[in-house]
């Protein structure tokens, strides 16, 4: 079996004259969680619709499962689990019975929505109406609603956009889990400090390019500057360079005991966002 | 195949509830019924106010209990279908849960199969306690029910059709007037006879001299060649429609 379970190459898709999306290239492998990081109208949720049957492509091939994505079948399918931007359960039903419509339909029995439930805390919560529900709460039992038939594959579509911190963490927790449960995940967000606690790679996408795709501290490590700041106990702040010469310093600082500390001046996603693209969030 | 009969359960099951707890189509599924109630009470006063004779008053007994079961399949069959039809789909469009159900792997043709069968299960529901409630001779329940389920065809693909046009609940309004309009056309060619062979012709037409026929025992007469044509016409364009446009339109946006 393919240890590669999505992958795009020269992907390429354009709204009229615009070009939207330009030579997407990536692939991600099992058990991975793939971010997919852009300013609002990078093309990250016209990515997400490319892969999940919604668009079509212009040029360029996919591949979902091992196989190209023209010929995924219904069965392939079945084997994901997608929260768009827009995912939304029935107002008028409760969380459980939009639960247990979702379970139904996706061949599963009353035990996985039990589990789900249990699983993010929404028990007492259960028979609540959807209408009645916070945002949280609403996104929360639209991600167990994605997630009721154990999807091996899940696309995530900003998925704690406007949730309040408590929220957040709850759902990085449940990301947490379905990693180590071995689900690969593909996730779009504009919010890097997410990024960098979830995500095994990150794609930084701009105007419909991939402008960088690595490990998270590996992106800030090549987009580290050539600098070091070392807080003394009489000379104030003393800055030098990642060399030789800054070696010396360091260590004839170190020698007259009067390092405080020492900071190596690395940048966050956020800066290294700003370093490729020139553009803010 | 049987994990497609089993998501068209789920969203039958879900599009059934939803009838009863969603106030507005309960409403709409109740108006039939009432409407049958004033009718009998208000044309029954109006009847045994006229000093009619014994043989006029049973002649103008069956006249009016042919318009008020024509009534009731022509009102039921326009109310409900574009109401769960085009509002239903229009809901949830406009809620975004019928992309949610397409993301979870639901086809647009198991969809439009939940609401169809849902649709023609309230209209015929609904149908059956018209009848009574409009004082129905039991042996025309059989041909009225058929009549029901066969006349609710075209109206329910049409109105799927124009439910997946719609984009939002406010479109939905504008596109189901026209189709509960054309519906309930039969019921006002009882004001006219040349009015009535234009009503005749109108997508219930053929259904509502039907029943008359029906009422009359003349449903197997050939009386009821051309109204069945008619029917079968109508049957055909919706069908048509259906087939062009579904695909096109099916794609939520």
């Amino acid at each position: 079996m393919s240890s590669t379970i999505l992958s795009m190459e020269g992907v390429t898709l354009s709204f009229g004259s615009k070009r939207v999306l330009d030579g997407l290239t990536f692939s991600i492998p099992r058990s991975e969680t793939f971010g997919f990081l852009g300013p609002s109208g990078a093309g990250k949720t016209t990515t997400i619709k490319l892969l999940t049957r919604q668009l079509v492509r212009d040029a360029g091939r996919i591949t979902l499962f091992g196989r190209p994505l023209e010929h995924a079948c219904d069965a392939d399918y079945d084997r994901i689990g997608i929260l768009s931007d827009t995912s939304s359960l029935y107002e008028r039903m409760s969380i459980e019975e939009n639960l247990r419509f979702y379970a139904k339909l996706r061949g599963r029995g009353a035990g996985d929505v039990e589990r789900l439930l249990a699983r993010v805390n929404l028990i007492q919560d259960r028979s609540t109406l959807v209408k009645d529900c916070s945002k949280g709460m609403r996104q929360r039992a639209a991600l167990l609603a994605a997630l009721i038939h154990s999807p091996e594959l899940l696309f995530l579509d900003e998925p704690t956009s406007g949730l309040d911190p408590a929220a957040r963490a709850e759902v990085h927790r449940m990301l947490a889990e379905l990693k180590s449960a071995g689900t690969t995940i593909f996730i779009t967000t504009h919010d890097m400090a997410e990024a960098e606690n979830v995500c095994d790679r990150i794609a930084i996408l701009n105007e419909g390019r991939i402008a960088a795709c690595d490990r998270p501290a590996s992106l800030t490590l090549r987009f580290a500057r050539n600098r070091i700041v070392i807080e003394t106990r009489t000379q104030g702040t003393v800055e030098t360079t990642k060399d030789a010469a800054g070696a010396d310093t360091v260590h004839k600082l170190l020698a007259q005991g009067e390092v405080l500390s020492i900071h190596s001046d690395e940048p966050d996603l956020e800066e290294v966002f700003l370093e490729l693209t020139g553009r803010e969030f | 195949m049987n994990a497609s009969l089993r998501k068209i359960g789920a969203l039958v099951a879900k599009d059934a509830t939803d009838l009863f707890k969603n106030p507005a189509m309960a409403v709409v599924c109740l108006m039939p019924i009432g409407f049958m109630a004033l009718y009998r009470v208000v044309i029954g006063d109006a009847t045994a106010d006229a000093g009619l004779d014994a043989a006029q008053a049973v002649l103008a007994g069956r006249e009016i209990i042919k318009f008020t079961l024509g009534a009731a399949l022509c009102m039921t069959i326009g109310m409900i279908g574009s109401m769960i039809m085009i509002y239903g789909i229009a809901e949830e469009k406009e809620k975004h849960t019928l992309r949610t159900l397409m993301l979870a792997n639901v086809s647009a043709g198991e969809v439009a199969a939940s609401k169809c069968v849902v649709s023609v299960a309230a209209i015929a529901v609904v149908n059956l306690a018209c009848f009574f409630v409009a004082g129905g001779n039991v042996a025309w329940l059989a041909p009225y029910m058929v009549l029901g389920i066969v006349g609710s065809l075209p109206v329910v693909l049409v109105s799927l059709v124009l439910g997946l046009a719609c984009r939002d609940q406010m479109t939905a309004g504008f596109f189901s007037v026209p189709v509960v309009l054309a519906a309930l056309v039969p019921m006002f060619g009882m004001a006219d006879e040349g009015l009535a062979r234009i009503t005749s012709l109108s997508p219930l037409g053929g259904i509502y001299d039907l029943m008359g026929l029906a009422v009359d025992g003349a449903l197997m007469s050939a009386e009821a060649i051309a109204p069945l044509a008619v029917t079968g016409a109508w049957i055909v364009v919706g069908c048509v429609l259906f087939a062009a446009l579904f695909k096109r339109v099916s794609r939520d946006n």
